[in-house]
């Protein structure tokens, strides 16, 4: 591809729509297959080749077939999206390569779409009709190795504008009364971060992307590098533009290869043709864009962190000041934004200061993109106006819990964040909103559980990731985490003692207050909402030696209520030690000393006859019989 | 200039400087473990947290630049609280050997616990067993003890230049360690030793040597080299154990190299003469110094009678003090009355006093230890300067770090090139070529004030000298590309200012 003008732009965005609407350019139908990292996981490769191959042997002519990124639906992959002529837009989903050679057949073949396959149409579901994409405007909607097909929906439309009618203080007025923040989780005004580094002199600034998300349940930046890897570089070409830099680094770690691979095609063909390097579109500008590989240490994502990592140091957080805007990378002025930030950018340019708050709340404006993943129905990347209630995100846009669960809490933010409860539930998703719940926004995870789930044991799971991500710098960081997760860990065990919860909750104020950065000063938080609002469950844990869910394998045991037992014998089938014995018709009874705690009879009953009791309990179930977790903890926390 | 408080007292310092600086200044006491002077803030032991009224969250300290109108408060309930818990966070997992180990005493780890401390942990974890590292030849490293305040890594790395120590791991199970956890090998400065808040690092011949709190601490010299470094001797019942830098002590400040710190055991070597020695019969027999001063006193007396003061001469030492040379001095011209005294330096320092009287007028050169420190440039020519000079070439290093180019003109691959803005490799023994050519760049190009040059008496000789000087032939000459030689004679002629450093041999 040769160096391109602001003409060619427009030039090829008439030639796609000529040649890709489908009655114009001689295309009956277009099959996209969604091949991001969960369609492939999935098994999108092999859709695609049954596809191909079945296209091939039967020589049909006319069908247009892409590939794209993700389709938001992850929980539904491979998913491939089928537009014809004046047909409806059809999304089949949960594919293999079966169900794509009869598609192939009974569809393209015989016209008859395959409807069983098929999700709902898209204004049906709630899943796609709450949503509204800014963020994600391309993603499953173009193929994210194919520069010019995000030419032809706008692409570097809006460096151009920036390039040739704006001054850097034109460009940072719009950014800073749209009101965007930072979506890497702080929400710091992006229009400000860049307006400080702008007004720094140097020869020499950096304007960096950090595509180093590592929280668990976390993928939306993964899926926009992946699917439109040209959204990011625009922006950080805005972006440079607006602070007067020349040189960018995106920090991406290595365990997105994809991503990696795409964002490296994208720049490549980027410098081709001439939207990146030198002389950008012939304006005049330099702005030199290069991949840095993150080894996947999480500290990484913490900015002073990160440009360290660049530098070729050891990932270790610095205080500020100096902050990154004044010394950043090597000294220099830097900006780092996330990569979610970046991606909508260019529509704020284009689209303007106004159009980008018209959705969203005051402080709190625009969109924001949250990876659904848990016990919910819909797992996969929604973006929603800010400003929603949580409970429309989970029960609407994410169909509720799957199976017959019941919702206990969403954990936000993954591990610097914190759990909220049912009760909580219309705390509409604003920075501020969410941070009086005692969780963060932070970068987007969205992790919803069930009443199988324990909220001990969740605690725990996020130290175990801090007490392990923890640089080692700081000692209430280093120390603190690893003796949260020891005592956590003690109570999930039996070993907890009465007053373990006062020094928990101690301990993680302390270890907020004095920790050098982000992780340290976040790391409590799961901790801390826990017993805000469960604390009758760590009780029950630490005086009953009981978890209610049946998680924690030394404080529970199985035991079938012969009432509710219809003997259909689904329990003893599934059990891995054969501790369930029983006839057929006759309530079953569970053998204490064989059964290892797996929880599958109780996940395989479907007349709820299995009750989890404390440890080595014999009484009567009647008792102590209560539903598994759920609801035990009403309200209390409230506080 | 910034206002504010600490503790209510009024402070008045520099922009920009931090609240513990300014505390430090002003005699205030703010517990830090992972502070020193000579490093950038690291913010790692978070001891040094500061309330700032009106504000809702803590402030490190060492990193926080003191902001004008802040009032500041160093010791507070919840100061004390927080202290306390990361206090008790670092005794988790360390050994509280204290009773054999070499630092109790004078341990800011053990000070700071008796300060802070709770008499009760809440927190019971396996304490770390690691053995110690006892493999070097001179420092030992017990992890076990290490609180991982970094200070060691970062005084070898940044200050020392030389990067031996690492952190190792991550979170938890961090350990400060030679890389590959090889033995470690360095330029055994010990500046770790001394910096080490707890006894993680520790000197292995004074082991086991003497508690600290029966030490007598004595300053003096160091006779090694022309720095003249202050020691502090730790000395007990006579004998010297050990030697130390010590924060602010001496132009040294507090630096201090491995010879003056590990190379002081000669004084007690069995082979070291311990009384004048008298040849009788054509062996050397000892002598009281009463005997030894009478005959030394008598043979002069003989000698000068026979053959004049003339024929006396004596050889000083560049290992003795500057004292012990001038009362040499003094000896020969007042009692004797001769003039004939040398020393192994006219091998050395003597060419290049002779050079400086005769370009400058310079009778002397001593050196200013804080020379480099303003510079912008400073040339170094064939000179192993962290090697003759070591705590000199710090401060090279350090006005490196603060922004100066240095440019190393040398064939070697030292310490002082690795850290250089420019190695020029050169042939060995090509300097004053190298000088020439520097110069006449410098007058080609017109990057000096000719007229005032030109007033110097013998200008005109001076620059008929350089004729043959061109790039392309001292390029021949030195093996340095002619454009390295352009660019640097640029470089020093366009410096606000600089100055040629070098040492041995040139």
């Amino acid at each position: 591809m040769s160096r391109l003008t602001t003409d060619d732009l427009l030039k090829i965005k008439q030639k796609y729509k000529e040649e890709f609407t489908l009655r114009e350019g001689g295309y009956r139908t277009k099959v996209t297959v969604h091949m991001g990292t969960c369609g492939i996981a999935a098994g999108a490769r092999e859709v695609m080749d049954a596809l191909m191959d079945e296209i091939a042997k039967n020589s049909i002519q006319n069908i247009l077939v892409a590939s794209s990124g993700c389709a938001g639906l992850c929980g539904r992959e491979p998913i491939a999206t089928v537009e014809e002529t004046g047909g409806e837009t059809i999304k089949y989903c949960d594919l293999n390569a079966e169900k794509m050679r009869k598609i192939v057949t009974e569809h393209f073949i015989e016209g008859k779409p395959l409807l069983d396959y098929a999700l709902p149409p898209w204004s049906d579901m709630p899943f796609f009709n709450l949503q509204e994409l800014r963020v994600l405007r391309n993603i499953g909607l173009m193929d994210p190795e194919n520069i010019e097909e995000y030419i032809a929906r706008d692409g570097y439309q809006a460096a151009a504008k920036a390039l040739i009618h704006m001054t850097p203080e034109e460009i940072i007025n719009v950014v800073k009364s749209s009101g965007l923040r930072g979506r890497g989780g702080a929400g710091f005004p992006t229009g400000l971060k860049w307006e400080f580094a702008s007004k720094v002199q140097s020869d020499v600034k950096f304007m960096l992307c950090n595509g180093d998300e590592g929280d668990p349940g976390a993928f939306m930046d993964r899926s926009v590098m992946e699917a439109d890897p040209h959204s990011v570089i625009e922006g950080m070409i805005i972006g440079a533009k607006a602070i007067g830099s020349h040189n960018g680094y995106i920090y991406v770690r290595a365990e997105y290869p994809l991503a990696v691979k795409r964002l490296q095609m994208a720049i490549d063909k980027a410098v081709e043709a001439g939207l990146l390097g030198e002389n950008i579109l012939g304006t005049g500008f330099d702005f030199g864009l290069e991949i840095y590989l993150g080894a996947g240490a999480f500290v990484c994502g913490e900015e002073t962190a990160l440009m360290r990592s660049i530098e070729g140091k050891r990932g270790m957080p610095r205080p500020r000041p100096p902050f990154p805007a004044h010394k950043g990378l090597w000294d220099k002025p830097s900006v780092l934004n996330n990569v979610e930030t970046l991606a909508q950018i260019s529509p704020v340019i284009l689209k303007g200061a106004d159009w980008y708050r018209s959705l969203g709340t005051e402080k709190s404006s625009g969109t924001k993109v949250f990876a659904l993943t848990g016990t919910i129905k819909n797992v996969g990347l929604v973006e929603v106006p800010m400003g929603i209630p949580l409970r429309t995100i989970i029960h609407d846009v994410g169909g509720g819990i799957k199976k017959r669960g019941k919702f206990k809490a969403v954990q936000l933010g993954g591990p610097s964040g914190g759990c909220v409860p049912e009760h909580l539930l219309d705390t509409p998703v604003t920075y501020e909103d969410i941070v009086a719940t005692g969780a963060i926004v932070g970068s987007g995870g969205m992790v919803v559980m069930d009443d199988n789930t324990c909220m001990v044991g969740m605690a725990k799971f996020f130290l175990e990731f801090t007490a392990d991500e923890s640089c080692g710098k700081c000692p209430p960081c280093r120390v603190g985490t690893r003796i949260l997760l020891d005592i956590l860990t003690d109570i999930a065990e039996g070993r907890g003692k009465e007053e373990d919860v006062v020094t928990l909750e101690d301990l993680s104020r302390d270890i907020i207050a004095t920790s050098l950065c982000g992780l340290g000063q976040t790391a409590p938080n799961p901790v801390l909402t826990t017993i805000k609002y469960f604390r009758d469950e760590y009780e029950s844990h630490i005086k009953h030696g009981w978890c209610k869910a049946g998680v924690c394998r030394d404080l529970c045991s199985f035991r079938i209520d012969e009432k509710l037992c219809t003997g259909c014998g689904a329990c003893l089938r599934g059990c891995p030690s054969k501790a369930i014995v029983g006839e057929k018709k006759q309530p079953h009874k569970i053998i204490q000393e064989l059964c290892v705690h797996c929880r599958s009879c109780y996940e395989a009953c479907k007349f709820r006859s299995i009750k989890i009791m404390p440890a080595g309990y014999e009484g009567d179930l009647s008792e102590l019989a209560e539903p598994a977790g759920a609801e035990s903890s009403t309200k209390k926390g409230e506080a | 200039m910034v206002e504010f408080t600490i503790n209510d007292k009024q402070i008045s310092v520099e922009n920009g400087t931090t609240i513990l600086n300014a505390a430090r200044m002003n005699g205030i006491k703010i517990p830090n473990l992972c502070f020193d002077k000579r490093l950038r803030p690291y913010g790692g032991c978070r001891l040094c947290v500061v309330e700032v009224e009106g504000m809702p969250r803590l402030f490190a300290a060492c990193s926080t630049p003191a902001a004008p109108g802040w009032a500041v408060k160093t010791d507070t309930p919840k100061l004390r609280k927080v202290r306390q818990t990361v206090i008790e966070l670092l005794l988790v997992h360390h050994p509280l050997d204290c009773p054999v180990c070499d630092k109790a005493g004078e341990c800011d780890l053990q000070d700071l616990a008796y300060e802070y401390g709770k008499p009760e942990g809440r927190f019971i974890r396996h304490r770390k067993e690691a053995p110690p590292d006892v493999r070097g030849p001179l420092i030992e490293l017990t992890s076990n003890r290490c609180i991982l305040c970094g200070k060691c890594v970062r005084i070898c790395s940044e200050h020392q230049g030389r990067g031996a120590l690492g952190l190792i791991g991550r979170g938890f199970p961090t350990v400060v360690q030679p890389a590959f956890g090889e033995i470690l090998e360095c330029d055994y400065c010990g500046q770790c030793v001394d910096v080490c808040p707890t006894g993680a690092l520790l000197s292995k011949p004074f082991k086991f040597k003497a508690r600290a709190w029966f030490l007598e601490e004595k300053e003096t010299i160091c006779p090694f080299c022309g720095c003249g470094c202050t020691l502090t001797l730790g000395v007990r019942e006579g004998k010297i154990l050990r030697s130390r830098g010590k924060e602010d002590v001496g132009r040294n400040k507090g630096n201090l190299c491995g010879r003056g710190r590990f190379g002081f055991d000669f004084i007690y070597s069995d082979t070291r003469l311990k009384t004048p020695l008298i040849k009788k019969d054509g062996a050397f027999v000892p002598a009281t110094w009463d005997e030894a001063l009478e005959y030394i006193s008598g043979e002069l007396k003989k000698i000068i009678n026979t053959n004049g003061r003339e024929s006396i001469g004596a050889i000083g030492s560049h290992r003795c003090t500057n004292e012990d040379n001038f009362m040499l001095r003094k000896f020969m011209l007042n009692v004797i009355g001769s003039n004939n005294m040398d020393s192994s330096a006219s091998f050395g320092y003597a060419k290049v006093q002779k050079a400086l009287d005769a370009a400058f007028g310079l009778k002397t050169h001593s050196i200013n230890m804080d020379s480099p420190l303003d510079k912008d440039l400073i040339l170094v020519l064939e000179s192993d300067i962290s090697i003759t000079h070591p705590v000199f070439g710090l401060n090279i290093l350090q006005a490196k770090r603060n922004g100066s180019q240095v440019i190393v003109a040398d064939c070697r691959e030292t310490k002082l090139t690795r850290h250089s803005s420019k190695h020029l490799k050169m042939k060995e023994g090509t300097s004053t070529a190298f000088l020439n050519g520097i110069m006449k760049v410098v007058l080609d190009r017109e990057l000096c004030d000719r007229a005032a040059v030109s007033n110097i008496t013998g200008f005109p000789g001076f620059e008929q000298g350089l004729e043959d000087y061109t790039p392309a032939k001292v390029s021949l000459i030195t093996g340095i590309p002619e454009e390295d030689i352009i660019s640097a004679a640029e470089a020093i002629a366009n410096a606000r200012n600089r100055m040629i450093s070098f040492t041995l041999g040139v």
